[in-house]
């Protein structure tokens, strides 16, 4: 069977660094400009601010607040620069988008004391969809970082009482570094993952509640994720492919530690 | 599909040599396989790619069986192939040709011999390098290293790699010691690479370069070499302490900053009384 144009493409996103993630979704789209849209709602790229004019508050940009060139602020729900006839949610949806703007922009402050966040939501055939955006740039002295999380969120109600939610959450982390005895470090790139949840709906608001538990605890399980893999996995492979130790001590240590179980085991017997 | 005269060619071998050049470590196939489905123009590619593999493997340190591929042992390749690179193996004194795509040598050829005094000083520290090397990277990939003579100075080449696409991750170590014999300063780079992919994509890099002052005076006195290995070594463990020491300033202030693990409360939102939070926290800014 041939490969998938479309796979392949995202097999390389997974494998080149992903600090230039956009330099190689242009450089794809160049090579197969027909995967260009299936591309850019796929792979999740470092999110950009923009000031609302109307508001003065900043909001994100992504795909999905994209029409052409310009885009929707979810504050003021117009377009920059305008764009009279673009998309925009319908006006019950338009309701909750607004609340579920505020829910997060709470939540955000909860969690991260600082950044940016955005809520944008719009229409399916069956149910909605919504993109819940956060992005924090770190103040540390001497480290450049930056967190995106991007959690892309479909609801389906099901009868009067009840709502499917399926979320695809990523997280975008990045973290680069100079010193003296550390040379250049860039420890950087994004986990993915996925998770759907039946929840009891009382209200047609009840739906931020069901989304910001589900966001929430989504972001606890990236979290605990991205800590053990960029501080814990990423160095153990350091660590395993050059010997700190040496291997005359790392060999006697072993020859002890075989003596010391075996005279425990002798014991024992 | 682009027709095989697309005005494009230049502008697709352009992505697919930057690509490649980006390759993780171990995964420049991988990387590979996926253009050839993009390009789908294999004519093209036959033509021009080999020679991407072979700058691909120079760069990187690339090891055909216990060969060191790098830029200070290529030499010009024999003008009848294209697909394959030429390298000079100073320890058998020959001219190995690599098929770059599998990393198999296709044939040796002699090499003019080093005059006797270099050559004898060039297998004193290769030795002295070698010991250094099954020390300090055990690894159950590629743990080559060489000593080759560089112009009037000396190179070791140094490549220690784990690749385990099963558990979707790979690494590599490079390092590069030079130094001319009697000179004032033997120079260090340092180059690790860590590729993490299992449901994302997370790779760390790292570089790093040294100088360390030289015994100089004769290398072949007995016993001359070790406090230039000592050096060395004391080198690469502090810059492996400064790794590590980085990896526990990142997690404990840089990760910790950008995001809580709770809010300041130590407790979950209560996500049905939201506005409460609000009003909260519109009190305290006053």
């Amino acid at each position: 069977m041939p490969a998938d144009p479309l796979d392949c493409a995202l097999d390389l996103i997974r494998r080149l660094p992903p600090q230039q993630v956009e330099r190689h979704v242009a450089q794809l789209a160049d090579l197969a400009p027909h995967l260009t849209e299936e591309l850019l709602s796929a792979v999740d790229q470092p999110l950009k601010i923009q000031r609302c004019a109307t508001s003065g508050k900043d909001y994100l940009l992504c795909d999905y607040n994209r029409d052409g060139d310009a885009y929707r602020s979810p504050w003021s729900n117009t377009y920059e620069p305008a764009l009279p006839d673009g998309a925009r949610p319908s006006d019950a949806l338009r309701v909750l988008e607004v609340a579920a703007n505020d829910a997060f922009d709470t939540y955000r402050e909860l969690y991260y004391e600082g950044g940016v966040s955005s809520v944008y939501m719009w229409d399916l055939p069956e149910g909605f969809a919504a993109v819940v955006l956060i992005k924090k740039v770190g103040d540390a002295a001497k480290v450049a970082g930056t967190w995106d999380a991007i959690h892309v969120l479909e609801v389906r109600e099901r009868g009067q009482r009840q709502a499917h939610y399926k979320l695809t959450s990523t997280i975008l982390l990045q973290m680069v570094t100079a010193t003296p005895a550390l040379g250049q470090m860039a420890l950087g790139g994004s986990l993915t993952r996925q998770t759907e949840l039946d929840a009891p709906l009382e209200e047609p608001t009840g739906h931020i509640a069901n989304m910001g538990r589900m966001v929430e605890e989504m972001e606890a399980k990236l979290r605990n994720a991205l800590q053990a893999i960029y501080f814990g996995k990423t160095r153990d492979i350091v660590n395993d492919i050059r010997s700190a130790k040496g291997m005359t001590e790392t060999r006697q240590q072993l020859r002890i530690q075989a003596e010391l179980v075996g005279k425990l085991q002798a014991r024992g017997a | 599909m682009p027709p095989s005269d697309s005005p494009d060619e230049e502008r697709q071998l352009q992505i697919v040599s930057d690509f490649l050049s980006r390759a993780p470590p171990g995964e420049v196939q991988d990387v590979f396989n996926d253009l050839r489905v993009l390009v789908g123009n294999d004519a093209l590619l036959r033509d021009h790619i080999p020679h991407t593999f072979a700058d691909y493997h120079t760069t990187n340190y690339g090891a055909s069986r216990k060969l060191v591929l790098s830029p200070y042992n290529r030499v010009a390749p024999a003008a009848d192939s294209s697909a394959h690179a030429r390298f000079l193996d100073p320890k058998t004194s020959r001219y190995v040709d690599v098929d770059v795509l599998r990393l198999a040598v296709v044939a040796t050829h002699p090499a003019p011999a080093l005059p006797a005094e270099i050559e004898a000083l060039r297998a004193q520290l290769e030795s002295a390098m070698e010991a250094h090397v099954s020390e300090f990277y055990p690894s159950d990939g590629h743990t080559p290293g060489a000593v080759l003579p560089a112009g009037p100075a000396f190179v070791a080449t140094i490549v220690g790699s784990k690749y385990n696409p099963s558990s979707f991750w790979t690494g590599r170590w490079r390092v590069t010691w030079a130094a001319a014999a009697g000179a004032e300063k033997v120079q260090g780079t340092f180059e690790v690479a860590v590729h993490y992919y299992e449901d994302g994509n997370v790779q760390l890099t790292n570089t790093k370069e040294v100088l360390l002052p030289s015994l100089g005076g004769s290398w072949s006195a007995p016993g001359a070499l070790a406090p230039t290995m000592a050096g060395v070594r004391n080198a690469e463990n502090a810059y492996q302490n400064a790794i590590n020491a980085s990896y526990t300033e990142l997690s404990d202030t840089v990760f910790k900053h950008l995001r809580r693990a709770l809010p300041v409360t130590k407790m979950k939102i209560e996500w049905g009384s939201l506005g409460g939070y609000r009003i909260g926290s519109e009190l305290n800014s006053r």
